[in-house]
């Protein structure tokens, strides 16, 4: 099926023109006419041609112009020349400009349809080659297209992938099968005090010398953790901080042939849980010995009482000791209550205006007795020109008298306990401050550092001299700590203790 | 024939106190100590038939009481009850290895402990 082609026939003689228009036509194909290359260029800007027949010698714009013009190089159509004087420089220059080819007038029918079917051939040529290259091109840029949005997907997974692993609450790490550290997260730098950068590609036993638990860690990589065995903990000290505990996690990394090509390491911190553990225990085990003894008191009484009723004597000091232990029972008890309510994180605040230096009052009057045991003295000085504060009573008094009793049990004989209340020396409505100091024997660095975190009174809990929960500070540390404030405490072994009660007021 | 003597070291003073009184009505003759140091003395001059120890005590505590006592061949021969208010998973068997010739967890009736006690004492000694 022959396909419809549009021919231009570019020649300024009119009977030319009209001969090949009707050759043509005969042959099948639409045929266009112009006198002159400026008004075949006119009528390219209107039609879409597939062949120029164009003769050299025209008016106006001749053949090679017109020919320069179209640009047959660039384009999908072709151009035959003709030419009535055989001037072999305009033929050259005609197939140099890209000319299909040329011939010779008269032209004769054979030979115009011969040549129009060839170059029409290689239109077609043309258009086939420019609808591949279209497509190729079309390919070419979906493809890299495809690429581009891989390599963007890729560097956001990456990104990704290192925002989670950094952003982890757990620490990992990544070694290959050399064990030489490959990835390590922020967590882990943080655990091991270690940066990545510092240890990327060191063996984990040497990038970790400085922990003593690196041998360990090495042989877990190596053997994995045994499950259901509490030797997956590993606990983790570095210089003078307090051991941490970590879970750990290994887990072997395997290539598609199954040939293992390193381990990942996870370790999720447990210092709370155990240090919470160990603390319950401790508590436990304080509150079981502080409450049978009381108990034993009132037993060994009861069972004498029975026998020994009659004796007055007996009978009223009897019942006086079975008081006293009593009331170290209720003692224990409202202490265990109050560790239990003030522990509860949601501890709702009932804040009202008092006046704080009462307070200080009341609460010193409270341990007065036990002061006069010891023949310890009290003085109180209130530096606040105002002393009515909005504040919860209940929690400021739990703070007061745990420093206080403290104050009074853990000093000498004899010695003496200070009570300043002052304010913010900038802003007295901003914050104030109650610091009691005493004459007791003081507490080593070690024991200030663990003063408010556990019940333990900084002393083996087997031979400690004095007795009770152990509860005192942590529970006014609490207290403080749910009014806004804190407690600091100032000491040195052997020279006493300054507790300083920070309160903000409202 | 004279009663058997007990000597009780314990740093709760009403607990001891009390404890005496209750060992008394049971036939005892009875002494108490306050702390470690005190109870060795005693131990030594007191020459009692039993002790009634404590573990958890200011200053020495009471397994390092049990191990003098047991160094001692004064006191090594007499017969050692610990009695203490802290729970050990393992207590008797500790107080045993240690040396003790039994454990006693606190509280508990007068009449047990006095049981507890008879038990130790050498056939010459009971009545």
């Amino acid at each position: 099926m022959k396909k419809d082609y549009t021919i231009l026939v570019v020649d300024d003689a009119v009977d030319n023109r009209d001969t090949l228009k009707e050759m043509l036509r005969n042959e099948g194909y639409s045929v266009v006419c112009a006198s002159n290359g400026r008004e075949a260029l006119g009528l390219c800007l209107k039609l879409r041609f597939d062949l120029f027949l164009i003769d050299i010698v025209m008016p106006e714009l001749g053949g090679l112009g017109l020919l320069k013009e179209i640009n047959v190089f660039d384009n999908t159509y072709e151009a035959i020349m003709m030419t009535g004087n055989e001037n072999l420089e305009d033929v050259k220059e005609a197939m140099e400009l890209g000319a299909f080819c040329y011939c010779s007038k008269p032209l004769g029918r054979e030979e115009i349809t011969s040549r129009v079917r060839k170059a029409l051939g290689m239109v077609e040529v043309k258009k086939q080659r420019l609808e591949r290259f279209a497509d190729l091109e079309k390919k070419i840029k979906s493809r890299s297209d495809e690429l581009e949005s891989m390599v963007r997907l890729l560097e956001n997974q990456g990104q990704q992938l290192d925002a989670i692993i950094n952003s982890m609450g757990e620490g990992l790490i990544a070694v290959d099968n050399q064990k030489s550290i490959v990835i390590m997260n922020k967590r882990a730098e943080q655990m091991a005090g270690v940066l990545f950068a510092e240890c990327a590609g060191q063996e984990i036993t040497s990038a970790f010398k400085h922990l003593a638990c690196a041998d360990q860690l090495s042989i877990m990589i190596d053997k994995g953790p045994i499950p259901g065995k509490g030797n997956n903990v590993l606990s983790i000290a570095k210089n003078k901080e307090k051991a941490k505990y970590f879970l750990v996690n290994v887990q072997k990394i395997f290539d598609k042939k199954g040939g293992c090509t390193g381990s990942v390491v996870v370790f999720l911190d447990q210092t709370e849980t155990i240090n919470a553990e160990q603390m319950r225990n401790s508590f436990l085990s304080i509150a079981a010995h502080e409450l049978r003894t009381p108990i034993t008191i009132i037993m060994n009484y009861l069972s004498l009482l029975q026998f020994q009723w009659e004796d007055a004597g007996f009978r009223d000091e009897a019942l006086n000791d079975m008081r006293t232990a009593n009331h170290r029972l209720k003692y224990l008890v409202n202490r265990i209550v109050s560790l239990a309510s003030l522990s509860d994180l949601g501890y709702a605040k009932s804040p009202c205006t008092m006046d704080v230096e009462q307070i200080v009052v009341s609460e010193s009057g409270k341990i007065r007795p036990e002061a006069d045991n010891k023949k310890i003295s009290i003085t109180f000085e209130n530096r606040l020109k105002n002393p009515t504060i909005s504040t919860d009573p209940h929690l400021l008094r739990t703070a007061l008298c745990n420093v206080l009793s403290n104050a009074v049990k853990f000093n000498r004989t004899g010695g003496a306990v200070h009570i300043v209340l002052e304010g913010n020396a900038h802003d007295e409505n901003k914050d104030l401050s109650i610091t009691v100091a005493d004459e007791g024997e003081g507490l080593s660095e070690r024991a200030r550092n663990n003063l408010f975190e556990s019940f333990v009174q900084g002393e083996d809990p087997l031979t400690r001299r004095h007795g009770g929960l152990g509860t005192g500070l942590y529970l006014a540390h609490r207290a403080a700590e749910i009014l806004g404030g804190s407690i600091t405490v100032q000491s040195e072994k052997g020279k006493g203790s300054r507790f300083t009660i920070h309160i903000p007021v409202q | 024939m004279a009663a058997a003597k007990v000597l009780i070291i314990d740093d709760e003073k009403l607990l001891v106190k009390s404890t005496c009184m209750a060992l008394a009505h049971y036939g005892f003759e009875v002494k108490g100590a306050l702390d470690g140091e005190e109870g060795l003395r005693a131990a030594l001059d007191y020459k009692p038939d039993v002790v009634l120890l404590d573990i958890m005590m200011p200053g020495m505590d009471g397994w390092q009481v049990l191990e003098k006592l047991k160094q001692d061949p004064d006191t090594k021969n007499i017969p050692v009850v610990i009695f203490t208010a802290r729970e050990y998973s393992n207590g008797k068997a500790l107080a045993i290895k240690n040396g003790a010739a039994d454990y006693a967890a606190k509280p508990f009736e007068p009449q047990e402990l006095a049981a507890i006690l008879e038990k130790q004492l050498k056939p010459r000694d009971k009545d």
